[in-house]
């Protein structure tokens, strides 16, 4: 360290006092934590897990298409619209079915997540279609091109400019840091929120570092594309169906959509992928709306014809979770409660549906 | 390249070996500018010859200036300057923008036969920290043109002045009369210095890191989708927002400021506890100063400033505000945002003479002061609602909600307020480390502690490197 003259003794002994204090104290927290990590990773096993909240435009895709690059592939992905992203959760269904990804897109018909599967060239064991009115509107088709436009991008950026991708030393020193203290890679990675709510909560300390089963308080949770809100459903929203039209528009256009699912369907399983139809949970009067405008006959009568399965989620989980609005946000969407309960049901239910090779 | 990369993690020590090995100081300012052109290059290498073009044209003009002695012609140099300058800034940045209001108003005037705007328009790339270099170039010729200082004969000072990278992308804005005599004499650290450096890297990767994107979360959620939340959601998410970006853009000015120090040089602080601030003066005085300081040296004074009546000074306010909105981005948010503060700013300038027949005891008591700084800080987070929102029917909407209440509950939880805690503590130990006299605030040991807390919670809760904020103005 090049100094000058003009360092007195005082502050010279300051400085040092100080650079010990500093090298002390992030020594003790540094290996102390470490330890921590390690003796979890013993306990639990290694589970990645991808937390955090999503801070872009397409975090989603951004996500999926930089664990791909990583050489993370999942064997099972829920697509959907908002109902899916926030009423299945990933780490539920890989207790039954092994590396879940939820694909579900907000907005976006659950045929424009298997666009992008095929563009991703991915070949999953099991792809959990969760399925609404939505799925077959030309709303929900335009509303997926922004994603899809997005894991175009993603990919080209991968493919165009492996510039974009940090390379040369300042990757090894990436994976050298990660290798070495396992506690700041981003698998391990907790913010502060998480500690507060872990905290609070009084949570498994270990379970939380190794993240085997999420101990924190399900607050704006991400987990591999799960999107789970806190928020209970109020009476009046309860009784709600958002948005109000899609009803009406999926009289007027479900047939070329339903025969696009098909050719979707057909493609999957020639490359080896079983699909399976969910039909989400949904509160009594909007499930009500949705059967007057022949969804539940129309999507029984398509499985039927499709040779898929069909989960129905509300003869799933029974009448007293769909009549207990604190499981939703709204009429239509479960909440992160909501979500774990049914996802803990359905990932039972899908044990079937796995091929034994990616079980847990 | 990001400070919260590990690009930076490597970059950074290699050219601090690199600098202090080279013995001579020619040579180590031709490496550092050598490094700042590459840390520039980083982003978009073709942009590196705009630099050096916008460089190459302000030092030429400079030393014209030295030489030419006619005033007209000297006028001229400068107008030529400006023009070359903010003439980029205006076609890279602003002509989406200035097309777009064009044919708005066009086809609001009735007029719809003009030809569709030009697709190349929507495909321009907007180069990193374009306006932080233009407004360094343009204050240099002013002060030369001024005579606040003499023209600068090394072309290497000039162009590191400009490309220093420490402060090339986000600011804090330099002005040559307090970058360029550094460059004159060989710079060295002392062992304070280092530690002051260290410091202030380590606590603004804390407050971009730990801080801003923890809580950017949240501002992004009530922001995206306003229309779902009620009046107390709606003020969380707002609060959060203007914690976010204050400490985002303080924790990119502490690394800029604290990298300078290591490499020798002193950077002007940019914030000082903006939200603490007892009227929107001295806000202003307290966030963001470089710019601030910059706008009304070489834009509000020169218009006449507050010296030619009422009328024109709040003629100033709204000239100088609405442009320093603009500055931000090619959005009427951010005009209305600057056209907000100038009403803040006009309506304190009209009531100062009441103000001030309060007694001073009143007014400067400690109850007086806490309520004007809550007050100055609620209509502070108002204004940022345009300069977040998408635009400004969404901030208008988002308004009416923020001010008529919809609901008093709080439906969902957040640590925010915890966040708030944690930044609180970086503030102040922010304001601390910016005194030379260190040991008189805190004992070393704590001075050593709390650098090793904060550095092992940006460790461990280190995300993905987020842009910072500013990166985009």
């Amino acid at each position: 360290m090049p100094t000058n003259s003009s360092t007195s003794g005082s502050e010279r002994t300051f400085v040092v006092v100080a650079a010990v204090s500093f090298a002390m104290v992030i020594g003790a927290l540094s290996v102390s934590y470490e330890l921590l990590v390690r003796r979890s990773e013993a306990l639990y096993g290694i589970r990645r897990l991808n937390t955090g909240s999503p801070l872009s435009s397409s975090p989603k895709i951004e996500a999926l298409v930089s664990d791909l690059a990583a050489g993370v592939h999942y064997s099972v992905y829920a697509l959907g619209t908002s109902r899916t992203e926030e009423g299945i959760r990933s780490d539920e269904i890989e207790r039954t079915a092994g590396p879940t990804f939820n694909l579900g897109l907000s907005g976006a018909s659950m045929l424009c997540g298997f666009k992008i599967l095929e563009l991703l060239d991915e070949r999953p064991a099991l792809i959990v279609a969760g399925v609404t009115p939505m799925d077959f509107t030309t709303l929900g088709m335009l509303q997926g091109n922004m994603p899809l436009r997005a894991a175009r991008d993603s990919l080209a950026l991968l493919h165009r400019r492996p510039d974009a991708i940090e390379r040369g030393p300042a990757a090894a020193a990436r994976t050298m840091t990660y290798a070495f203290v396992h506690g700041a890679s981003p698998a391990r990675r907790r913010n502060l929120g998480q500690w507060f709510d872990l905290f609070q909560m009084h949570g498994d300390l270990l379970k939380f570092i190794n993240n085997a089963d999420a101990v924190a308080k399900q607050d704006y949770l991400w987990i591999r594309g799960f999107f789970g809100v806190p928020r209970v459903a109020t009476p009046e929203r309860f009784r709600e169906l958002q948005p109000i039209g899609i009803p009406a528009e999926y009289v007027e256009e479900h047939e070329p959509l339903y025969a696009e699912l098909q050719e979707a369907v057909a493609r999957q399983r020639k490359r080896g992928t079983e699909v399976v139809f969910v039909r989400l949970p949904l509160a009594p009067i909007p499930r009500a709306i949705e059967d007057a405008a022949g969804f539940d006959r129309d999507i029984r009568s398509a499985a039927a014809r499709f040779g898929v399965r069909y989960i129905d989620g509300s003869a799933l989980v029974g009448n007293a979770f769909i009549h207990d609005r604190r499981n939703f946000v709204d009429g239509g969407h479960l909440n992160a409660s909501g979500a774990t309960k049914f996802s803990h049901v359905l990932a039972d239910a899908l044990r079937v549906n796995v091929p034994t090779r990616v079980r847990h | 390249m990001w400070f919260n990369s590990f690009s930076y993690l490597w970059f950074l020590p290699t050219v601090l070996i690199g600098y202090y090995a080279i013995p001579g100081w020619r040579a180590r300012k031709i490496a550092l500018l050598i490094a700042s052109y590459f840390f520039y290059g980083c982003w978009n290498p073709p942009f590196v010859l705009l630099l050096a073009a916008s460089s190459l044209i302000d030092y030429t003009i400079g030393r014209s200036l030295g030489t030419v002695a006619s005033p007209a012609r000297r006028k001229l140099l400068v107008a030529l300057s400006c023009t070359v300058n903010f003439g980029v800034l205006a076609a890279l940045k602003y002509a989406g923008f200035l097309l777009g209001t064009f044919y708005s108003i066009s086809h609001f005037a009735g007029i719809t036969s003009l030809p569709l705007m030009p697709a190349w328009i929507g495909k321009l790339v907007l180069p990193v920290g374009i306006s932080f270099y233009t407004f360094h170039g343009v204050s240099y010729v002013l002060d030369v043109y001024r005579g606040r200082i003499a023209p600068k004969k090394s072309l290497i000072d000039f162009m590191l002045f400009i490309a220093f990278f420490p402060q090339l992308v986000a600011g804090p804005i330099l002005r040559a009369a307090q970058f360029v005599p550094q460059l004159e004499t060989r710079r060295e650290n002392d062992a304070i210095d280092w530690m002051r450096g260290g410091y202030l890297i380590i606590l603004g990767l804390f407050q971009k890191v730990v801080l801003a994107d923890n809580i950017a979360p949240l501002a992004n959620l009530v922001f995206n989708d306003f229309g779902s939340f009620n009046t107390i959601e709606l003020w969380v998410g707002v609060y959060a927002f203007a914690f976010q970006i204050y400490f985002d853009f303080a924790g990119y000015s502490n690394i800029a400021i604290g990298t300078a120090r290591l490499l020798g040089f002193s950077i002007p602080e940019n914030f000082r506890m903006p939200y603490i601030a007892t009227g929107f003066r001295d806000f202003w005085r307290r966030w963001h100063i470089s710019l601030s300081t910059w706008l009304r040296d070489y834009l509000y004074i020169p218009l006449g400033g507050n010296r030619c009546g009422t009328l024109t000074t709040l003629r100033n306010l709204y000239i100088v505000m609405g442009l320093g909105g603009l500055w931000h981005g090619a959005n009427w948010t951010f005009v209305v945002w600057g056209l907000l503060h100038a009403t803040y700013l006009g309506a304190e300038h009209l009531l100062q003479p009441t103000v001030e027949r309060i007694p001073n005891a009143i007014r400067q008591s400690r109850v007086t002061r806490t309520v004007v700084s809550v007050v100055t800080f609620q209509f502070v987070c108002l204004a940022w609602v345009f300069f977040r929102a998408r635009s400004v029917s969404a901030a208008g909407a988002m308004l009416e909600q923020l001010l008529l209440p919809t609901g008093l509950t709080m439906n969902f939880h957040s640590p925010v307020v915890f966040y708030l805690a944690i930044g609180a503590v970086a503030i102040l130990a922010g304001l601390l480390v910016t005194d030379r006299d260190l040991p008189k605030h805190l004992p070393a040991w704590a001075w050593g502690a709390s650098a090793a807390v904060m550095l092992f919670l940006t460790i461990f809760t280190w995300g993905d490197a987020n842009e910072f904020i500013y990166f985009r103005f």
